[in-house]
């Protein structure tokens, strides 16, 4: 019977030895093959800005990297305080992390598991205010690119448009341009005139925590057979109307033709 | 999350080589002895450091653990996720039609850093501050390093090697450390975002008090990284007078949701909420002295 006492212990204690030696190498490798999977189905760009997919993608190859030379390292159990001074595989001056602490490093790998990658819809257009083109300052190298009003503007995509009204946001100067535009349509009483919708997508800087939502408001000829979230591409010309005591920029549809949902951001 | 982890990942690389391949002694001897110039070499790390705040945290951990000052680590702290030249350089393209908010983030954030360092180092001695993993491997620290001289070129090889699996063992640990910490901070700040509309903060008034107290409580909310807030605070430049977007600037990247619960794997609790409590003061009254200094900006 003691003998059989003595053998279960021994047993829990190597479980738990080895959890503390493998469980960190699992999270690392977790965290690591997550970031090389995000890069290898071409959906980081859904997270970061695409200029950051480099680094990014590095980091999850030195955390796969990590793991691997954390398992083939020698066990963890040697590495206790006693023998911290002479093990030159220690990690010395850190308390090692609880049990309860992998469950909380895994959620955020499970629920990328369990749920597919999605872009913000319209719902966080709303909660974080949606600004028209040409009412927001949007100046910078990496959130506006500069077009020339001397082009066919029929090219122009929404970012486009998002700079040429940063840059000039009266809106009689682009009076009858050419417009064709691509974006989600929401309804948003608070941030869009009556009898109109706006079509927007998301300005990112860095990730999707900064995206901001900026659009175009477009007269609605569809009379509210549009619905939020549904994507749209736009052909029509530039107009102009009132609104909050300024005038702004609006698109005079010909066509609103429903489309596929694409990527939501523009960098 | 995904965005953090390069950084993160950068610091806490950065860390584990300051743990094994700098000695304590050396370290301290960059290090004045008068509190007031020991602020001086932390913020010239900071200005070498191309990381945010979520690589920042490993580095000070490793600073306080080595036995470097409180004030100098919280001087680093505070002031490196805005003095480092990618945070200035993108405050210079982003307000290009305003120059002088460079030099005014960038000044703010010195003098600020400064004073939280200075003031919460004079509070208590070095392991009376720290959060006790810190304060462990500070008093274990002092018992040996890890400095062994390199014998022959053969023995260097080895030892270099050694350490090296030294380094990569220290860095994973550490990642877990502060990875455990940001995932629970970047959730809160995330569930922040969907379930309160930006406009409740952003409606809260129109008055300078109100403006600033608005734009630091974003801050606080957002996290954003402090290599690309001020693109964002740009856009906020049509609601909101140029000292509340310097608050925002100065103290997102100080003080955020995700940074705090980073500086509870640092300091003691108490400390971390005088640090807050400090620093919001001394960001609100600045940026308010600004404001009243209308003819500066």
């Amino acid at each position: 019977m003691t003998i059989g006492i003595e053998r279960l212990r021994a047993r829990r204690s190597t479980v738990r030895v080895d959890l503390q030696r493998f469980l960190p190498s699992f999270i690392l490798a977790g965290y690591g093959i997550f970031i090389l999977s995000l890069f290898a189905r071409h959906i980081m760009s859904w997270y970061i800005n695409p200029g950051y997919i480099g680094p990014t993608t590095l980091a999850g190859g030195v955390l796969v990297g990590l793991a691997v030379v954390r398992l083939t390292q020698r066990s963890a159990s040697s590495c206790g305080e006693d023998s911290c001074g002479d093990s030159d595989a220690c990690a010395c001056g850190d308390a090692k992390p609880r049990l309860w602490t992998y469950p909380v490093l895994a959620t955020p790998l499970l629920l990328a598991l369990l749920f597919p990658t999605r872009g913000l819809a319209s719902f966080s257009a709303i909660q974080r205010g949606p600004q028209i083109a040409g009412m927001t300052v949007f100046h910078g190298a990496t959130t506006v690119r500069r077009v020339s009003l001397s082009v066919d503007t029929g090219s122009f995509s929404l970012q486009d448009w998002v700079g040429a009204l940063s840059a000039d946001p009266n809106p009689k100067d682009y009076a009858g341009k050419t417009v064709n535009l691509t974006g989600m349509v929401i309804h948003s009483p608070a941030s869009v005139p009556p009898g109109y919708i706006m079509v927007l997508r998301y300005q990112v800087t860095c990730c999707i925590a900064d995206a901001r939502p900026v659009g175009l408001i477009v007269y609605d000829i569809s009379h509210g057979a549009l619905k939020d979230n549904q994507w749209v591409t736009v052909h029509g010309t530039m107009g102009a109307a009132s609104y909050q005591g300024q005038q702004v920029a609006v698109v005079n549809p010909k066509r609103i033709v429903p489309t596929k949902a694409g990527n939501p951001y523009m960098y | 999350m995904v965005e953090a982890t390069p950084f993160l990942l950068l610091g806490v690389v950065v860390s584990a080589i300051v743990h094994v391949f700098v000695s304590e002694d050396a370290l301290l001897r960059f290090v004045p002895k008068n509190p007031i110039l020991s602020i001086v070499p932390a913020m010239g790390v900071g200005m070498l450091m191309p990381v945010c705040e979520c690589g920042n945290v490993a580095v000070a951990r490793r600073f306080l653990a080595k036995g470097v000052p409180v004030s100098t680590c919280i001087a680093f702290l505070l002031a490196s996720p805005i003095l480092n030249p990618v945070a200035l350089f993108a405050t210079a393209t982003a307000f290009r039609y305003y120059p002088s908010m460079v030099w005014l983030r960038g000044g703010l954030a010195f003098l600020v850093a400064a004073s939280v360092g200075l003031l919460i180092g004079r509070s208590g001695k070095g392991e009376q501050l720290l959060a006790a993993g810190i304060a462990d491997g500070h008093a274990h620290h002092h018992s040996h390093h890890h400095a062994h001289p390199f014998e022959t070129p053969t023995g260097a090889w080895r030892a270099l090697l050694r350490r090296s699996g030294q380094v990569s063992n220290q860095a994973g640990s550490e990642f877990i450390m502060m990875m455990q910490v940001l995932v629970v901070g970047a959730s809160i700040a995330a569930a922040t975002q969907v379930l309160i509309p930006r406009s409740a903060i952003t409606d809260l008034g129109t008055g300078i008090v109100l403006a600033i107290v608005a734009m630091m409580s974003l801050a606080f909310v957002l996290s954003i990284c402090s290599t690309v807030d001020a693109f964002f605070a740009l856009s906020y430049s049509n609601i909101f007078p140029i000292p509340a977007l310097l608050a925002f600037l100065v103290f997102g990247p100080m003080i955020s949701m995700k940074s705090v619960g980073m500086m509870l794997t640092a300091f003691r609790p108490r400390v971390v909420a005088a640090l807050v409590a400090v620093t919001i003061e001394l960001v609100f009254l600045a940026a308010l002295l600004l404001n009243l200094k209308g003819q500066i900006l």
